[in-house]
């Protein structure tokens, strides 16, 4: 199989439309109410020694990727066993971003259109992505990232006339606990995902960049999560916007100047779109990857189609509702996630530190 | 639904499969069988509205495990 190649830029704007994808119009930090912004601050930190973490799997075994590592250091049964429960998580994941993708478009803008058939096209596509391989995903994100940025900030631009300040007021009002508990769950989603990375970063050109694209990353799609968060609140102020299922849609919603620029909402839909894409894929690609890696076989590329339309599948029967996406995605997905996101990145880098110390040789 | 299904199944079936067999590794052909295999019978059964239970109800109940 011929190695595919992406370069720092590539794999940073490909990480930037990963991190504020869904959470760019889902929301974040609605729990801490006014104390938002603060959440995400954070949330943003609090990635930073976790981030490093992953970057540096990624600098000890610079020629392999999370599955790779994890069959070096731990042997080849215990190393499958763990990257069928890694595997298993990327999978669920898509699953979860198409069925948020679905709700979405169903809700703003095709009530009468059922679900599987959104599910269906967006999965499609998605397929077809992962098997032209991450050279085309990144060259994709390349192209986009900077128009969903744009997009996004040029609603924030346009919020700023309907903007009212003592929507942020009064600061720490309920105290440090709900803006800790919102900052955990901030860090869950969206930061923290990007562990599926771990996955696909043997394929940086120079692999030694591992930690500035995380952090690189990180800055970026932090800064626009805060941008719009903070935006959603100042606009639509904090009881209306904690309970809206998509605050960004809605606070773009309202823009009108001079009755000549109106009904922009359409650029929230956009950034969800594209950035919603290439979460799907990537998490698609890391499935796809884990199962050819636990069965030893060369190309993932053939088990994009099989392991996508289950994901469709499953996107279809993992709640009956909106209220239970979301009840779950606040209650137990921050849960789920912790082993997948800390637990295993972290036992895997001391493991391999050690055994790099022991055995010298071992390094890729 | 069924048939939105099954014409994207075609389509992945037909540019996958021989592709697959010309590489002559039974391991991806079986592998790529039975998942498919287990996909399709998924998609069928949720347009025929049978009732599958949800990865979300499980996975709920072992965080509740640990959480509660």
């Amino acid at each position: 199989m011929v190695k595919e190649v992406v370069s720092g830029r590539q794999m940073i704007n490909t990480m930037v439309l990963f991190i504020f994808g869904s959470a760019v119009v889902l929301g974040s930090g609605n729990q801490a109410k006014e104390d938002a912004w603060l959440a995400i601050i954070i949330a943003a930190l609090l990635s930073c020694p976790i981030f490093f973490i992953y970057a540096k799997l990624n600098i000890i075994y610079p020629d392999q990727d999370i599955y790779d590592i994890v069959e070096t250091v731990f042997g080849n049964k215990i190393g499958k066993l763990i990257n069928l429960f890694f595997l298993s998580y990327a999978f669920i994941l898509g699953a979860l971003v198409i069925r948020d993708f679905s709700e979405f478009i169903q809700i703003v803008s095709m009530p009468e259109t059922p679900k599987y058939v959104i599910s269906l096209v967006i999965g499609v596509f998605c397929i077809w992505m992962v098997r032209s391989g991450i050279e085309v995903s990144a060259r994709w994100a390349t192209f986009f990232c900077p128009i969903v940025m744009i997009s996004a900030l040029l609603v924030t631009i346009l919020s700023v006339p309907i903007m009212d300040i003592n929507n942020l007021r009064p600061t720490l009002y309920n105290g440090l606990k709900p803006v800790i508990s919102s900052s955990f769950l901030i860090f869950t989603f969206p930061f923290a995902e990007s562990v599926v990375f771990t996955t696909i970063m043997n394929s940086l050109r120079n692999r030694q960049e591992a930690l500035k694209v995380y952090f690189k990353s990180l800055i970026i799609g932090g800064f626009i999560l805060l941008v719009t968060s903070t935006r959603n609140m100042l606009v639509l102020g904090v009881e209306y916007s904690s309970s809206l299922y998509f605050p960004s849609y809605s606070s773009a919603s309202v823009i009108n100047i001079s009755d000549f620029l109106q009904r922009i909402e359409v650029l929230i839909a956009l950034n969800f779109i594209l950035a919603g894409i290439i979460k799907i894929s990537i998490c698609l690609f890391a499935a796809c990857k884990g199962i050819a890696k636990t069965f030893n076989i060369i190309d993932y590329k053939p088990f994009s189609a099989p392991i996508g339309f289950l994901m469709i599948n499953i996107s279809l029967v993992l709640y009956d509702s909106i209220m239970k996406l979301v009840d779950w995605s606040i209650k137990v997905y921050p849960y789920y996630a912790i082993p997948f996101q800390i637990v295993i990145p972290v036992i895997v880098l001391f493991a391999a530190l050690i055994k790099s110390k022991l055995v010298p040789n071992s390094k890729a | 639904m069924l048939i939105l299904f099954l014409a994207s199944y075609i389509i992945f079936i037909f540019a996958d499969f021989i592709p697959i067999k010309n590489k002559r590794q039974p391991t991806l052909l079986w592998l790529y069988s039975i998942t498919m295999s287990i996909a399709f019978l998924m998609s069928i059964a949720i347009s025929l509205g049978v009732n599958i239970p949800s990865p979300a109800l499980f996975i709920e109940r072992i965080v509740r495990v640990f959480v509660d």
